[in-house]
């Protein structure tokens, strides 16, 4: 149970402030394995507050096996990840998102036959008190009202609100799926290829509403675009063949030996 | 000016001041028709709640509601309690059944809960059937009362009528609130409900249980009305009937139960007196339900009559107020900047500068679908 005035110390336990700021994410040996095939080979890494951290890598690599294990979607064969000090290895995932983790996915799950503004109060509702309240109209709620308005806003979706989901295009879809991931107010929000199935200019959007995002929240991003990704990243993150092989700055990560033979063929600037 | 939202309050008017006014207008054939009605609509509703809002297509919820209705005559001839008492140990002897079936049937989903909730109401039917020395078995109980106040045909017609009403209220409530739109989100996608912070099964078993005590007072109100209950009232066919009523009417609606329900007495009642092959009829109205309009008679009229109204109404407002058009290219806003932002989680909210255009709050009727 996570209310809203909980939100407040949500943040504090991830930032230390003054002192030295503790990761709001340490991923330790998270491994998974499929029958004979290891898709997340002993992964590690730290995450701080607030900051934008890209993972790479080409198809099959084991980003979005990552993903789910960090979500708890998918069971870890081995390892353990830590968020905000907390064991979460063990958690249902509806607990992990009342913690504070908001993720959007590759291929886009909205509820199609509800409205967008009924999409983003479920997200909205869904780590707050009161969504066991039965007789208060929800859109007499503002606790959830205005989150949801607010995440429909940030995404450029005001006029779309009262539109059936499943009416909107393909851009808008991935607009609402992300504002589904705001309205919760993640401190860590993990963002699956935001521009998958987008065309160039909808990238280009994309990356600017992925860019100003609050400071405060820190994204985790897979992204297939080296583009998208090394240009909206503090730190990235190369995976190949389950394994990271490759950390660092958009930079060192462009420079990277290894990493331009990965995606050798590709321009890399 | 005639708006949606007054239109929608005159249509209820309209159909609460014919259902006060029918007693003095019909016979007592047609008033006790329109009290079956109204508890079967009770009925269906408690369906539809499950089935409809919540996505959980249910077999059992005869036996649920029938657990009412034999402990009331259990509790009435066995014990001779006074019928007051008796109403609320069967009220309360339901809620615990459904909590107990609710406890193991939300943990399935689909065609298993389907299967799950038919063998539940075979138990209940089986027990009602063999307990002969507690249930009278096949000749079932005899001798439970109507309230003294409701004793005639008309004021027992007026008494359901009440009780209908404030259960629907409290049903409508429940369907526009949070936990309503969340019962939505689970039909429409559980897996997606689990990351947003939803503890999808314990929202199923409260939906199953509130349904269970909706059911328990139709139960009620059909076993005072008979003044009787049998092995019948439990039969897989009185939940497969309540089911056909709640889709004929519309899944997701809170009319489509009452429609569907007056259409089922209509047919088994009064069509069936003309015409020998009424249950082909019934079958035939259902097919055709099934092939054209899926989601019931009131879906049907939500789409062809409802949305249309809808949709000019706001293209109306929005011409009036020059809003740009719906429709168009990926953010049409530009991103808001981080800056007018109010993720400020550590004090008060600031208040939201967004606020929908007049035209989008008018549109935000569609929200609810129910008519």
């Amino acid at each position: 149970m996570t209310a809203p005035e909980d939100l407040a110390d949500r943040v504090e336990d991830g930032r230390a402030d003054g002192g030295s700021p503790s990761p709001v994410l340490r991923v330790h040996g998270l491994t998974r394995t499929f029958g004979g095939l290891t898709a997340v080979d002993s992964v590690s890494f730290e995450v701080m507050p607030g900051e934008r951290l890209a993972v790479i890598g080409p198809n099959g690599a084991g980003k979005t096996t990552l993903f789910k294990l960090i979500a708890r979607e998918e069971r870890m064969t081995a390892g353990r990840v830590e968020f905000n000090g907390k064991d979460i290895s063990r958690i249902p995932n509806y607990e992990l998102a009342r913690l504070g983790m908001g993720r959007t996915y590759q291929v886009t799950r909205i509820f199609p036959a509800l409205t967008v503004q009924e999409n983003v109060m479920l997200a909205a509702q869904g780590t707050r008190r009161g969504r066991f309240s039965m007789f208060a109209p929800a859109r007499g709620n503002s606790s959830i009202r205005d989150p949801a308005r607010e995440a429909i806003a940030r995404v450029g979706l005001e006029k779309m609100a009262p539109i059936t989901a499943a009416e909107l295009g393909h851009g808008q879809q991935r607009q609402l799926e992300l504002a589904l991931a705001l309205a919760m107010e993640p401190i860590v929000l993990l963002l699956d290829e935001p521009g998958a199935g987008l065309s160039a200019s909808e990238r280009g959007m994309m990356r600017e509403l992925v860019a100003s995002l609050p400071a405060d929240i820190t994204v985790l991003l897979i992204e297939h675009d080296m583009q998208l990704a090394l240009g909206l990243a503090d730190r990235c993150i190369c995976m190949h063949n389950a394994k990271v092989i490759a950390e660092g700055t958009p930079e060192e990560i462009k420079a990277d030996r290894k990493v331009q033979d990965i995606y050798l063929g590709k321009a890399l600037e | 000016m005639l708006t949606i939202e007054r239109g929608r309050w005159l249509a209820l008017a309209v159909v609460g001041a014919g259902a006060v006014a029918l007693p003095y207008m019909v016979d007592s054939f047609y008033v006790n028709m329109a009290t079956q009605a109204l508890y079967l609509g009770l009925f269906a509703l408690s369906i539809n709640l499950i089935a409809g809002y919540g996505g959980m297509v249910t077999l059992g919820q005869a036996g649920i509601s029938g657990i009412a209705g034999y402990t009331l005559g259990i509790a009435a001839t066995q014990f001779g309690m006074s019928l007051g008492p008796a109403l609320v140990v069967g009220f309360l002897a339901t809620i615990v059944v459904a909590v107990v079936f609710g406890a193991l049937a939300v943990r399935t989903g689909d065609v298993y809960f389907l299967m799950i909730t038919l063998a539940q109401g075979m138990i209940i039917w089986g027990i009602a059937q063999r307990w002969t020395t507690v249930t009278g078995g096949d000749n079932g109980l005899r001798g439970i009362d109507r309230p003294g106040f409701a004793l005639e045909y008309w004021k027992y017609y007026y008494f359901t009528l009440g009780v209908v009403a404030v259960c629907t209220l409290l049903v409508t409530l429940i369907t526009r609130s949070t936990f309503g739109l969340s019962l939505k989100g689970i039909r429409e996608s559980e897996g997606r409900m689990r990351p947003l912070g939803y503890n999808v099964t314990l929202h199923k078993f409260w939906a199953f249980t509130i349904a269970g005590a909706v059911a328990a007072i139709a139960g009620l109100l059909l076993a005072m009305f008979n003044q009787f209950v049998s092995p019948a009232a439990v039969h897989v066919k009185a939940s497969a009937d309540g089911l056909l009523m709640s889709i004929l009417g519309g899944m997701g609606t809170i009319a489509g139960a009452f429609v569907g329900s007056s259409l089922f007495v209509v047919v088994t009642n009064y069509v069936s007196g003309y015409f020998d092959r009424w249950p082909t009829l019934l079958g035939l109205i259902f097919v055709l339900t099934i092939l054209f309009a899926q989601d019931g008679i009131v879906g049907a009229w939500n789409r062809l009559v409802w949305a249309p109204l809808l949709r000019r109404r706001g293209r109306e407002l929005e011409a009036e107020r020059t809003v740009v058009g719906v429709g168009g290219p990926l953010a049409r806003g530009q991103p808001v900047p981080a800056s007018t932002s109010n993720v400020d989680r550590g004090g008060e909210r600031a208040p939201v500068p967004v606020g929908g255009s007049p035209a989008s709050n008018a549109i935000e009727d569609k929200v609810d679908r129910e008519a």
